[in-house]
């Protein structure tokens, strides 16, 4: 973790989210499907990843996070397993910091 | 195995097929894994006299199999037991790359890390030391850049240095920390006293797949004996319970987030930033591709300027230099059946039933296959293009929760778009194989059941003559009319399936983006030639066969007397069983005749307009014919445009063609699903063919 992250935030779920928020993973729920909760974990959402919520479709469906250097996309009933804290919103997402903690100045 | 073997796996879109496609040149062939209908790429890699057989897999996120690909990737890794594996890590990516990295390491398998793209990485202002993480890995990485060639003769000398022995590449067990080392190394351990085991899996990996709970081994441990197994996963559950309570999170989270952690490591430890990163070009041009408004507006641009291209390039411009002029694509394949029937010309007077065979029979059924080949390749090498820029992910981003609706999702839409949904022709055949970046279940068993409704390149002869011949003012409006009326029922059929025959979960929808890059040109080609040659394939060899069988039964028994064609017609078997038929499909607006053209679609959709044409006994097999079928049409009495309209619906929407069933039945495994296609399909075009028919004949007269 960076030094410096501040470590209270509102606990949410990333379906809640919308575009700019930066968030930490805090959990997979529970009562998702194995193979959906492995594949997640497999795209690195993961406890303490930061992700960046970029946009959600036209229609609303699915949504774009930016997540250890790339970009994600999930529907929103999916996105409801996915337990977040919202990070104080004045945190710059730098990218150059790929690996998804942010760097505070 | 007489050579070795190297393997190359990675993730999607890190550059795996191009730094194929370097290593072996042009000496591949495709080949199925047993059992399963996703295609392993083998080649050979020629470096100084030695021979090496190299494997492309498809790409995986995780050897935790999610895909069908992902299944025949990991459980080929597993059962080959390779000399080598080159692992394509995306340096532009690194920590999420270096997650598949670390299992392939688990495998403690020979292994190079190919860093690729790092030209891309150095854009995005960050620089990795491959030496160092070769050393923390004790592996060779080799930085590359596969699409330049750079680092290519390099990552060469290393793969047949280590087959040859001179180096070797054992990676450094993995460590994820004490905790979890100590569970698999004690059931390692208990592993390791089984030789029957260790033959075939390494004995850290299989600990850690036991551990964490990997479905696809357990299953598969299922094929040794109990007693070897049972011990086993009797000590592997312990371990489990154990480290749940020691971490507080199940198995499988705890192993991806050690592993994603050791991942993180090795990005701290190997990058440095070497300036401020600008916002890439991929996040400026998402802005307005995904934008709520330009978005699908661009997707409306993109599909109008396809069309455009396709029909432009192919058909109308003239651009082939041959003899005094130019001549388009089409007009070349024109040209090419023209002259056969030139050379058949002769044989007419002589021996008129070969001369009929080969002409009507195989030039005119093969030839009209043929003239689509410029049409279908434009198609699909723009479709290549597209996928290879990334755009086609975006487009299953927009259009997924719209197709969600009729039980689709977004993936679905390539299919769509291949087999011809976007109304310049296609070929529901490799539509409906790519299918198989889809999960395996109802989302793609409903995609690969309604894909053959699309209006395929077999289908738009049809269409064209029957226009041509019965709206002749309206041909935009009407192509159009059938085009949504395809689409319409696809997503139609696709909800009723969804809803009460293919019951069940919906498949979550977690797809990567994958950065913009443009098309790299040998690659969309190769991608291009690999769909366009299976439609040839099917010309060549089913078509053909086909034709010659619709053929003989249109042509025996033959009367005795010298009588004209289309008499005689009604002779022959195929115009016993048409005439046969006729009282039901009556209704329809069908007579004998089309229905002995129908029948032959049953095999291929291409037959339609030759047999049609063979039983109004016209004597020219190409685009005259076809136009003098029009026009035959046209002036028969009893013909007109709600007969036409129902016709077209018909071929439109029933049994998809023979080659299409074939690969119906492999894609889902079972021959059910393929008579299923076959009768559902018929019936629904037949009862919709009636309605039109009859609704139209008591509204228009």
């Amino acid at each position: 973790m960076g030094e410096g992250v501040p470590t209270e935030g509102i606990k949410t779920t990333l379906d809640e989210l919308t575009t700019g928020d930066i968030a930490r993973v805090v959990a997979i729920r529970n009562d998702v499907s194995m193979s959906l909760k492995r594949r997640l974990l497999d795209m690195g959402i993961t406890k303490g990843t930061v992700l960046r919520v970029e946009r959600h479709a036209p229609l609303g469906d699915p949504v774009q996070i930016f997540i250890k250097g790339y970009h994600l996309a999930i529907r929103l009933n999916e996105a409801r397993a996915i337990e977040v804290e919202l990070l104080p919103q004045h945190l710059q997402f730098r990218h150059r910091h790929h690996h998804g903690q942010p760097h505070v100045e | 195995m007489p050579h070795p073997q190297i393997i190359i796996a990675g993730n999607p879109n890190a550059g795996k097929t191009c730094i194929y496609n370097k290593l072996t040149g042009s000496a591949q062939q495709v080949s199925n894994y047993p059992g399963v209908t996703v295609e392993i790429k083998t080649g050979l890699l020629r470096h100084h006299d030695e021979k090496v057989y190299v494997v492309d897999l498809p790409g995986s996120y995780s050897l935790t199999a999610y895909t069908q690909e992902e299944l025949v990737a990991r459980n080929y890794i597993v059962d080959t037991r390779p000399s080598l594996i080159i692992n394509v890590v995306d340096a532009s990516n690194f920590e999420r790359n270096l997650y598949l990295t670390i299992q392939l390491i688990e495998m403690r398998l020979p292994m190079i890390i190919a860093l690729n793209m790092i030209d891309t990485a150095e854009r995005r202002g960050y620089k990795i030391d491959a030496e160092k993480l070769s050393r923390l890995l004790n592996i060779p990485v080799v930085p590359t850049v596969a699409s330049r060639g750079w680092g290519i003769p390099e990552l060469k000398e290393a793969a047949v240095n280590l087959i040859e022995g001179r180096i070797s590449a054992i990676p450094a067990p993995v460590n994820y920390g004490h905790a979890v080392d100590e569970e698999i190394l004690a059931l390692a351990k208990t592993i390791e006293k089984e030789p029957i085991l260790t033959e075939r899996y390494a004995s850290e990996w299989l600990a850690a797949k036991v551990i964490e709970k990997d479905e696809a081994v357990l299953n598969s441990l299922n094929s040794f004996s109990p007693e070897i197994v049972q011990p086993l996963l009797q000590q592997g559950e312990e371990a489990t319970q154990r480290m749940e309570r020691h971490f507080g999170t199940d198995a499988a989270t705890l192993m991806a987030e050690h592993r994603y952690g050791l991942a993180a490591s090795l990005a701290r430890s190997c990058i440095s930033f070497s300036a401020e990163a600008r916002r890439d070009i991929t996040d400026h041009i998402d802005m307005i591709v995904c934008n709520r408004f330009f978005g699908p507006l661009l997707l409306v641009g993109v599909v109008l300027s396809l069309f455009f291209w396709v029909f432009k390039v192919s058909d109308e411009w003239a651009w082939i230099p041959w003899f005094g002029g130019f001549r388009s694509p089409t007009g070349m394949m024109a040209l090419l059946f023209d002259y056969l029937s030139e050379v058949l010309a002769p044989l007419q007077e002589r021996l008129p039933m070969v001369h009929s065979l080969l002409h009507d029979g195989i030039v005119g059924g093969v030839g009209g296959v043929m003239s689509f080949v410029p049409l279908i390749f434009c198609m699909f090498l723009f479709i290549a293009a597209l996928e290879d820029s990334g755009y086609i992910a975006r487009v299953a981003f927009i259009l997924d929760r719209a197709l969600r609706i009729f039980g689709l999702q977004g993936k679905s839409i390539l299919a769509f778009i291949v087999a011809g949904g976007l109304g310049a022709g296609g070929c529901a055949v490799p539509g409906i194989l790519s299918t198989r970046t889809m999960r395996e279940d109802k989302d793609r068993l409903t995609t690969i059941l309604v894909t053959p409704f699309m209006n395929c390149g077999a289908k738009m002869p049809v269409y064209a003559m029957l226009i041509a011949a019965f709206f002749p003012a309206h041909r935009t409006f009407v192509m159009l009319v059938l085009w949504g009326i395809s689409w319409g029922i696809a997503l139609s059929a696709a909800w009723v399936l969804r809803k009460f025959l293919i019951r069940g979960e919906q498949t979550p929808f977690v797809m990567e983006l994958p950065p913009y890059h443009l098309p790299v040109f040998t690659s969309v080609l190769r991608h291009t030639w690999e769909r366009t040659w299976l439609y040839i394939k099917k010309a060549g060899t089913l078509i053909l066969a086909i034709n010659m069988i619709v053929w003989v039964f249109m042509y025996f028994p033959r009367p005795s007397e010298d009588v004209p064609p289309d008499v005689a017609l009604g002779y022959s078997l195929a115009g016993r069983v048409g005439i046969a038929l006729e009282p039901i499909t009556r209704i329809a607006g069908f007579d004998w005749r089309t229905n002995i053209a129908l029948i032959g679609g049953f095999a291929a959709k291409e037959v339609i307009i030759g047999a049609l044409g063979t039983a109004y006994a016209l004597e020219n097999q190409d685009e005259e014919k076809f136009l003098s079928l029009s026009d035959r049409l046209a002036s028969q009495p009893d013909w007109n445009p709600v007969r036409a309209f129902a016709l077209m619906i018909f071929v439109m929407l029933y049994a998809p063609c023979l080659a299409t069933v074939v690969v119906i039945k492999r894609e889902t495994g079972s021959w059910k699903w393929a008579a299923f296609s076959t009768v559902y399909s018929t019936v629904l075009a037949f009862v919709i063919a009636v309605l039109v028919y009859q609704l139209g004949h008591y509204f228009v007269g």
